[in-house]
């Protein structure tokens, strides 16, 4: 933990920003980004803050929103002469912000699992890629579930480019695509219904859904009030986690499958650690690895910022490769060469206590790959 | 809804395309190299800038400059790589550079990482649509080629043989059948006989002579 003798308040704080969207589509998911990153600032502040100096965060809700991110992320960097953005969710926030990141050599640190096949020497990068995640996944489906596969998603470039990459996997091990279908973001409950009734007409082995936030919670009531059920269908996800559960209802998603690098209920040191803060700060508010992630990359930087005593974005993306930090999830480190986070996979099943059952778990921690160089496949079969 | 399977190929073939990369050292090339070692290329690195475009690359990116002559010294119509440009202004001189390198794709300074990747895809799609082009002209040219000698064949059978038109064809596609050839390699044998007839002085020899 980075200490320093001199107290917090007699000197001025390293100024950060703080964008997440407390609102709109994503809110859930997101307000647990914005509590990991409550926890981690307020944790370091308690014991010094870093070199002395506490960390002085401004938050804004752009409420889900790629334009109010835009907006606000320009004027975090422009007029709060701000330069460090912990932020972004969904990819169409994170793109939206991204040009105004570049233009003045800011530092964004982005928690969120995504597609992939991006880098930008002005990002840190500490959700999953494609190869920590949803190649796992199709793995275990095929495996566990069946090969007669159903796909929704929300109508926009993660789900699309997540399902690209789950249909090779899928098509090229014998299994088969049923349906490939796209809801509008904050879609109608009917349309909604009318999948369903897809669904339990086409009666895959599983569903592969990468609809997100609110959408995704309404697609998981409903299709529980269809009657549908986890022990006949499976939805399997990369979103679905402990707050979305807590939100609608464990009853409604038992038996449903999550592919993530964090579950609640990991038996770590780290974790028992994230948790006794988390719930001496939260209360029962259950943490999900959106939480988790925004902690974890508040306590790379302040290890960066510790070792290089300046915001400067080069000086600290190049102290950041050097860190290490021992999260909630398991020992943490950038890679060098595309600035994305060397993560454990794991897949968990949801159970009637809305926690998850850890039931694979890679053998040890995946290099990040966001372009799937090494996308042979076999690689991510599951042993 | 699957994808396409030549654009599968177009990206999935980036994994093992070999990318020669001719620019002067420093950050500038840092920057291209680490984002294709990204996208997974084999790179080999060249400078000062060859003679000879680098053997065996799939994609060679190379610097245009005004201060460089040799930069286009080779160009897309002699290099069966792919040809990527790597341009240091936008004057119309270094334009002019440009134009005569007839490269497939070009990144202008400064370079950034987003971007590479579509050019790439682009000018590799590019240079194959340009060859496949070029098969086709070819293969029309021999078309016409061999048409050309097919007719003047046929004229040389109509005059010395008194077939017909479509007689003279038959015969030709018959032999050609017969000797597994193509109709336009027969037509080629029955001129070239016919010009050696005409040098030995026995134009039109093949012609029965009319009795006595």
């Amino acid at each position: 933990m980075p200490r320093s003798d001199s107290l917090p308040s007699d000197r001025p704080g390293w100024r950060v920003g703080v964008l997440y969207s407390r609102t709109g589509v994503s809110g859930t998911t997101e307000s647990q980004h914005f509590f990991g990153t409550v926890l981690a600032i307020e944790e370091i502040n308690a014991l010094g803050g870093v070199l002395g100096r506490p960390l002085d965060p401004v938050a804004y809700d752009p409420r889900s929103e790629a334009d109010e991110y835009r907006r606000l992320a320009a004027r975090l960097l422009l007029e709060d002469e701000i330069n460090m953005i912990f932020g972004a969710c969904t990819s169409h926030c994170r793109k939206a912000m991204l040009p105004v990141v570049e233009r003045t050599n800011a530092l964004l640190w982005y928690a969120s699992v995504y597609e992939g096949f991006e880098y930008s020497p002005n990002v840190v990068y500490t959700g999953a890629s494609p190869n920590q995640s949803s190649m796992q996944l199709a793995a275990y489906l095929m495996q566990h579930c069946g090969k007669r596969i159903f796909l929704v998603g929300a109508d926009y470039i993660y789900p699309r480019e997540t399902n690209r990459i789950v249909r090779d996997a899928v098509e090229d091990h014998g299994g088969e695509i049923l349906d490939e279908v796209y809801l509008p973001l904050g879609c109608a409950d009917s349309d909604i219904e009318d999948v369903l009734r897809d669904i339990a007409g086409i009666d895959p082995d599983v569903v592969f859904s990468t609809q997100i936030g609110n959408d995704a919670l309404r697609f998981y009531q409903r299709f529980h009030a269809t009657g549908l059920h986890a022990r006949r269908i499976p939805i399997a996800s990369l979103t679905m986690t402990e707050s979305e559960v807590h939100e609608i209802g464990a009853e409604v998603c038992e038996g449903h499958i999550t592919s993530a690098t964090y579950f609640n209920s990991l038996d770590t040191p780290g974790n028992a650690h994230f948790l006794a803060l988390w719930h001496a700060r939260f209360g029962a508010r259950p943490a999900s690895v959106y939480a988790e992630a925004s902690y974890n990359q508040v306590h790379l930087f302040a290890r960066a910022l510790q070792r290089v005593g300046s915001l400067d974005t080069r000086k600290l993306v190049q102290a950041v490769h050097t860190v290490k930090f021992d999260s909630p999830e398991g020992p943490l480190a950038i890679l060098p060469e595309n600035n994305h986070c060397v993560l454990t996979p794991r897949i968990g099943v949801c159970r009637a206590d809305g926690r998850f059952e850890v039931v694979w778990q890679g053998r040890e921690p995946v290099k990040p790959d966001p372009y799937l160089t090494t996308f042979g496949l076999d690689e991510f079969w599951l042993g | 809804m699957s994808m396409d399977p030549s654009l599968r190929r177009l990206y999935e073939d980036l994994r093992s395309v070999a990318v020669a990369v001719v620019y002067p050292p420093g950050e500038d090339r840092d920057l291209l190299v680490e984002q294709l070692k990204r996208i997974g290329c084999r790179i080999h690195l060249a400078w000062p800038f060859p003679e000879h475009p680098p053997a065996n690359a799939d994609v060679v990116f190379f610097q245009v400059s005004q201060s460089l002559q040799h930069s286009s010294a080779w160009t897309a119509s002699e290099v069966d790589a792919t040809l990527i440009a790597l341009s240091e202004y936008e004057t119309p001189t270094t334009l002019k550079l440009l134009l005569r390198t007839n490269a497939h794709g070009v990144l202008t300074r400064p370079f950034r990482s987003s971007g590479i990747l579509s050019t790439l895809v682009l000018a590799r799609s590019a240079k194959q649509f340009q060859g496949r082009q070029q098969k086709k002209i070819e293969k029309l040219e021999g078309t016409i080629k061999s048409r050309r000698v097919i007719e003047k064949a046929m004229r040389v059978l109509m005059d010395h043989q008194r077939l017909g038109e479509r007689e003279a064809y038959e015969h030709m596609r018959a032999r050609a059948t017969q000797l597994r050839v193509s109709v336009a390699e027969v037509a080629a044998m029955i001129l070239e006989a016919s010009e050696a007839m005409e040098r030995l002085g026995l134009g039109g020899g093949a012609r029965p002579g009319p009795p006595g």
